[in-house]
């Protein structure tokens, strides 16, 4: 069960992501959806769920764009494991909380991913990267965090529904 | 006692590990590979048809919606293109006369067909999902007779290469993709001096430096592909210079590029393979 709530919940953002959102794109951004997804479980799961998620979904993000291996499993491995190490210490209750950390997680993603590019010799102008990339794309994933939290929270309910119905 | 320590070093062990790992395949895969390994490859297989499910979705759509928005347009459009099409079809006939004539005179002059070129079309089917790479996955593959290295363009001019070739889809490198070795060479319409093009810096252009101190790049000049480029048949257009920087003591001189092709709104393109 854990692995198909696993391959679900990574498989169809990705999906989307590579398909869908490049028809929607923001200022020719398209949303880091996993990573959104990786922070939201992280925070309704807790800290050993929240880091397999974190590597899985990078390790995915990182075999589905080709560029440089292990920048996508590292980030988000770190970021579930952060996210998953704040679920016991604040309220989940507002959305504010995800609103913050996505905000947060995307711009350290993003700068980390834009410093290894930088030092294997990738050309990126920082000015143009963080006018063009990275404001865009922190806006894009804020706008997206509400539906993916809140999404996501029903999902893992009727997980668990179904499992106790199944238990009893 | 000592547990506490033992497991502390363990898991020392376990980072340094997983660091050496992750470095080691940065490293690995930091430079253009002819090959992906076997796992990129497995789980790209795995997701292309859904990525072309999604895909075929989407478009029938934002089709459906364009379709209707444009309802009113389309009749008067399409009257106007009734007349033009009458009109055009008279011309047509001229000119398939002429070609007939031209193709007399051609084989009484013994020429060869101007064109060795063969164009197959393609469509995207997916975008890579990290924002600081420029690569897209077509719908066609080996199995179309596709290799690695082929030009890809679109009307416009010139959009990229194939960087690697799966059965039944391939992935393309754009000229704005900002890694290593995504470079080439063009000329300047204006001049025919040799410039070298390197994909990236600023988002969604490309860097233009000229290949000697003689060469004087200017604002507008447009650039197509060369001669001597590695993978490109000549003179494709690739684009415009848009921004020209040249130091004070006019020994460094570089460009910006404009692609001609607009790659926020790539759906068909072509892929030139030599008959």
């Amino acid at each position: 069960m854990t692995v198909r709530k696993y391959m679900l919940f990574i498989f169809i953002p990705l999906v989307l992501q590579t398909s869908l959102f490049p028809h929607l794109s923001l200022f020719g951004v398209i949303p880091n959806l996993l990573l959104i997804t990786t922070i939201c479980y992280g925070l309704f799961e807790g800290i050993r769920p929240g880091l397999i998620f974190g590597l899985l979904s990078g390790l995915c993000l990182d075999l589905a764009g080709s560029g440089i291996l292990g920048i996508n499993i590292t980030i988000l491995g770190l970021l579930g494991f952060g996210a998953g190490y704040l679920e016991r210490l604040i309220f989940k209750g507002y959305l504010v909380i995800p609103l913050c950390l996505v905000l947060a997680g995307t711009i350290v993603a993003e700068l980390f991913s834009y410093s290894i590019l930088l030092a294997f010799g990738w050309r990126i102008a920082f000015l143009s990267f963080f006018g063009a990339t990275l404001l865009p794309l922190c806006l894009y994933n804020l706008v997206l965090t509400a539906p993916v939290y809140y999404g996501l929270q029903k999902g893992l309910d009727l997980i668990r529904d179904r499992r106790l119905k199944a238990g009893a | 006692m000592l547990q506490p320590v033992i497991q502390k070093r363990v898991l020392l062990v376990i980072l340094a590990v997983c660091f050496l790992v992750v470095t080691g395949l940065m490293f690995y895969s930091s430079q253009e590979r002819e090959k992906e390994i076997w796992l990129e490859r497995a789980f790209k297989f795995v997701l292309y048809p859904f990525q072309k499910i999604i895909h075929a979705v989407t478009t029938f759509v934002s089709d459906t919606w364009t379709t209707i928005n444009e309802l009113g347009a389309l009749q008067r459009e399409n009257d106007t293109m009734r007349k033009r099409l009458s009109e055009l079809a008279t011309e047509l006939s001229q000119l398939e006369q002429l070609r007939a004539e031209n193709e007399r005179l051609r084989e009484l002059l013994q020429f060869k067909t101007a064109s060795t070129l063969e164009l197959i079309p393609v469509e995207v089917v997916a975008r890579n999902p990290r924002n600081t790479s420029a690569t897209i996955t077509i719908d066609k593959g080996s199995n179309y007779g596709l290799t690695r290295n082929m030009p890809v363009i679109t009307a416009e001019g010139l959009a990229g290469r194939l960087l690697r070739v799966e059965p039944f889809s391939s992935e393309v490198i754009l000229l704005t993709d900002p890694r290593p070795g995504n470079s080439m060479s063009g000329v300047i319409e204006r001049t025919r001096e040799l410039v070298y093009i390197y994909g990236g810096d600023k988002r969604g252009t490309c860097l233009v430096k000229p290949s000697d101190l003689s060469v004087k790049l200017q604002t507008g000049d447009r650039i197509l592909t060369s001669e001597s480029s590695l993978f490109f048949p000549k003179n494709l257009v690739i684009g415009t210079l848009v921004e020209v920087y040249v130091s004070k003591d006019g020994y460094e001189q570089y460009a910006y590029l404009e692609p001609a092709t607009d790659f926020s709104r790539l759906e068909y393109l072509y892929v030139v393979k030599e008959k």
